[in-house]
């Protein structure tokens, strides 16, 4: 919504500064061969196409500099352990011969401690699933049916800080009754405003047991 | 061999969690037997591969134990041979555990559930020597002499692989 009002009000404002700056100074005047009762409308058009681009230079320098000084940015993908975290893609995981199956998480983070203060990550698990970390990690904590991971944590001693962490969820199959397809995402407990968060997801099919 | 066998379930008591055994019984449907633990409040442990390389090393390092087999959940028979002759040699020459170690370390960075089962025993002495496995979906078996010793042991190792 944002971008399409900043798309709209962007030329309006290009139009006004490019007609201001060719009332104030027309730089077409002063070449020979444009004739002097087109010099104007030239200049005009010139202006705006270049107020444009000015203006879209200075937002994006704007959106950055906010974003680094104000905002935190997280991205948490879902990944199957023998495949790339790629945010695009959401895999789908069935269940071994054994009845288990396992999801890769990757964390990239880029801001501030304070911005992650007392929030975690929670992955719920289905209900014909239980959940389990691969190994202990001071990080991560496995609550009933929730795995947790705390961003605090993530950052140990740093105020800033920018990574990417990797963990392995395990789950194992409860006996269902038809077959099953689940969608998980992982969402952030307590999420500030000035946190940017991207995730995607994976799906979890379970046959009937 | 005959094995007694229970599973390796999570319990949650006044806030706390810790891991328990509940007895299981060859006769009895798996999958029967799992809804009424779940029933019970109780959440599947799952011995995933990097806990199965601490209770290889804490078998074989701390106890004098060796491994005689280890299967795969899924079928590759090149990787079976492979780490059969592995524990061959291991059982001719001890140095050869560092392999084991490393081939089973690569294996469980690809993957944490590759692991389905590893049989371990205790070597020979005058009286009935441990003798046991380890599933990855929780069950252990236990020769019927060492079950109480074996289970409580590999409960408390499971619990501090998963908890610290």
């Amino acid at each position: 919504m944002k971008r399409i009002f900043w798309k709209l009000v962007m030329p309006v404002i290009s139009a006004v500064i490019g007609i201001a700056a060719a009332n104030v100074y027309n730089l077409f005047d002063f070449i020979s061969f444009i004739p002097k009762e087109y010099s104007y409308e030239i200049c005009m058009t010139v202006y705006f196409a270049v107020a444009d681009v000015i203006l879209e230079a200075a937002m994006e320098f704007c959106i950055d500099w906010l974003t680094s000084h104000y905002f935190s940015k997280i991205e948490i993908v879902l990944f199957q352990p023998n495949a790339e975290a790629d945010i695009q893609i959401h895999p789908t995981l069935v269940f071994n011969s054994v009845d288990q199956t396992e999801s890769g998480i990757s964390i990239k983070v880029k801001g501030y401690k304070k911005h992650f203060k007392d929030t975690r990550i929670r992955i719920k698990s289905p209900a014909f699933a239980d959940i389990q970390s691969n190994y202990r990690r001071r990080e991560v904590s496995v609550i009933d049916d929730s795995y947790y991971i705390s961003l605090e944590a993530l950052f140990g001693g740093n105020e800033y800080a920018c990574f990417t962490q990797k963990f392995r969820i395990i789950l194992a199959q409860i006996p269902v009754d038809g077959d099953s397809i689940v969608k998980i995402e992982p969402e952030i407990e307590k999420k500030r405003w000035n946190v940017i968060y991207k995730h995607n997801y994976v799906q979890i099919k379970a046959v009937k047991k | 061999m005959e094995y007694v066998k229970t599973k390796l379930f999570w319990k949650t008591e006044s806030g706390k969690q810790h891991i328990c055994c509940v007895d299981y019984d060859d006769q009895q449907d798996y999958y029967i037997f799992l809804r009424k633990c779940r029933a019970k409040g109780y959440r599947q442990v799952i011995v995933t591969s990097e806990i199965m390389i601490q209770i290889i090393r804490h078998a074989c390092l701390d106890k004098g134990h060796y491994i005689y087999r280890i299967e795969f959940a899924e079928d590759d028979t090149d990787l079976e041979n492979e780490m059969d002759g592995i524990l061959k040699a291991i059982h001719k020459n001890p140095a050869y555990f560092g392999d084991l170690l490393e081939k089973l370390r690569f294996l469980a960075e690809k993957t944490s559930i590759d692991l389905k089962r590893i049989y371990i025993k205790e070597k020979y002495k005058d009286t009935t020597p441990d003798n046991y496995f380890v599933q990855s979906n929780g069950i252990i078996g236990v020769n019927r002499e060492a079950f109480s010793k074996v289970c409580l042991e590999l409960g408390t190792l499971i619990e501090r692989c998963l908890t610290g």
